[in-house]
């Protein structure tokens, strides 16, 4: 029988364990899993994510254990006849809470739910920053995110070309 | 430390794609690099479906836009990219939207006049300086590649069934010609068939004045507004013409794909039920109705 535990190793060599059904959340643990079946229980190393970043991800993956798989829940939805395409609100609170974390450890979750293969906490950091986007000039998203404006005349005389002016430029 | 720009292309444009339109287009004149991150067909494709998906509400205009969309990826024109087909239909307002809150009408000469940031190419002209008496009186002007939609606005003081003959179009330039009155003027003998022209770099029109039809020439103004038409397929006057263009491209689906002959051939049926809108919603009854339905499922099925 299958222990209820997986090791894992993150790219700072810290050793984490994480339940089996967290751990088959992930995608790309699943597969490992799948992969090693009757071989010895090693610790499945994770390069790419650091333990503060795994460490949030297991947060994430605790909260939504219970949540219907994606396909189940489009499946219950059209049934109600409701179904409508992704919103980019955040509606649970927790997450409101979750996501409410430097620019920093967001783009790190997000890369991290990008390897792991972790399609909900994925879709969420993505909503975030869409969000943090959303409503901005070109100069106030600039600030926000440390962006150098590199952009010649040209490329924004191509721009006005292709798109319009906008209120920015008047 | 992780910046949003240290993030890879996919996930940038995944990020991007939940953005309103609006605010899409800030996001790309931040840096180069946003820029160039969406200059990919396959993003703009699947922004264009994302769309379509979160704004239709009725299930059969979705099933029917997503019928369109795979009969436009197998014509796949090379000409009209992904991007451009996401920027008519989304980057520009939708009818309603402009009509409450951006759109300026002119209660007492019905002229349309949109916010600089919709029209960065369109332009106004007020022929009256050069028309000084009666004769047959041309105008051309150099244009950037079409289409083009050209509104001739004619306002005469008193009384209201003033009217000006309009001439024929010079060297098969003109596209439309739509009187701001309300009125439609066609270059056909008054047929309300707009010609669409898609290649063309110079539009032209022939104004007769004569007194019969030009009541005061120092008190009544004659202009014209030239605008791209794929950059403003709301800019008709009358309230039916967002209808007409809504559905212009879905009818154009059904003879053929979204190509230049296509669109002038589905314009037909839609003057029909332009001219008689309520026999629209029963139109489905009609046997041509039904053929051209069967005939677009014929088209896209693989």
């Amino acid at each position: 029988m299958a222990s209820e535990s997986i090791s894992v190793t993150t790219s700072d060599d810290q050793t984490i364990q994480l339940s089996r059904k967290h751990a088959q959340m992930s995608q790309t643990i699943n597969s490992m899993l799948e992969d090693s079946v009757g071989a010895d229980q090693e610790a499945i190393p994770l390069p790419n994510v650091s333990s503060e970043v795994l460490k949030k991800v297991i947060d994430w993956c605790t909260h939504h254990e219970n949540d219907p798989a994606p396909v189940e829940k489009v499946k219950k939805l059209n049934k109600k006849r409701e179904y409508k395409a992704k919103n980019s609100t955040i509606s649970d609170e927790w997450d409101k809470n979750f996501v409410n974390a430097e620019l920093r450890v967001i783009v790190d979750i997000l890369l991290a739910a990008n390897y792991l293969d972790v399609k909900g906490l994925f879709e969420l950091m993505c909503k975030h920053i869409a969000n943090e986007l959303k409503g901005k000039t070109p100069d106030q998203i600039r600030e926000r995110f440390g962006i150098q404006d590199d952009l010649t005349e040209e490329d924004k005389a191509a721009m006005r070309k292709a798109w319009g002016a906008t209120k920015n430029d008047s | 430390m992780s910046g949003l720009l240290d993030l890879p292309d996919d996930l940038l444009r995944n990020i991007i794609i939940h953005l309103n339109p609006r605010y899409l287009v800030h996001v790309l004149q931040t840096c180069r690099r946003m820029y160039y991150v969406t200059d990919n067909q396959a993003f703009w494709k699947r922004l264009y479906a994302h769309w379509l998906l979160k704004e239709e509400k009725s299930l059969l205009e979705r099933l029917n836009q997503l019928s369109l969309l795979l009969e436009e990826d197998r014509i796949c024109e090379s000409e009209v990219t992904w991007r451009d087909r996401f920027r008519l239909r989304w980057w520009l307002p939708p009818w309603t939207m402009l009509k409450h809150e951006d759109i300026i009408l002119d209660d007492e000469d019905r002229t349309c006049r949109l916010p600089k940031e919709y029209t960065p190419l369109s332009r106004s002209v007020r022929l009256n300086d050069d028309i000084q008496a009666e004769g047959l009186y041309h105008f051309e002007f150099e244009v950037e590649r079409g289409p083009y939609h050209v509104v001739l606005g004619i306002r005469h003081p008193t009384p209201a069934d003033q009217q000006v003959q309009l001439g024929e179009h010079v060297d098969d330039h003109i596209t439309s010609m739509f009187a701001t009155d309300g009125r439609h003027y066609g270059i056909d003998g008054g047929t309300p068939i707009p010609r669409i022209n898609w290649d063309t770099s110079s539009i032209g029109i022939s104004v007769r004045i004569s007194k019969t039809n030009w009541y005061n020439p120092r008190e009544s103004t004659i202009s014209l507004k030239i605008s791209r038409l794929d950059d403003h397929p709301f800019i008709f006057q009358s309230v039916e013409y967002p209808f007409v263009m809504d559905h212009l491209h879905l009818f154009a689906g059904l003879f053929g794909g979204g190509n230049r002959v296509s669109l002038i051939r589905a314009w037909r049926p839609l003057a029909a039920i332009r001219a008689s809108p309520h026999s629209f919603f029963t139109a489905h009854q009609a046997p041509w109705w039904k053929k051209a339905i069967s005939s677009l499922y014929r088209t896209v099925a693989p």
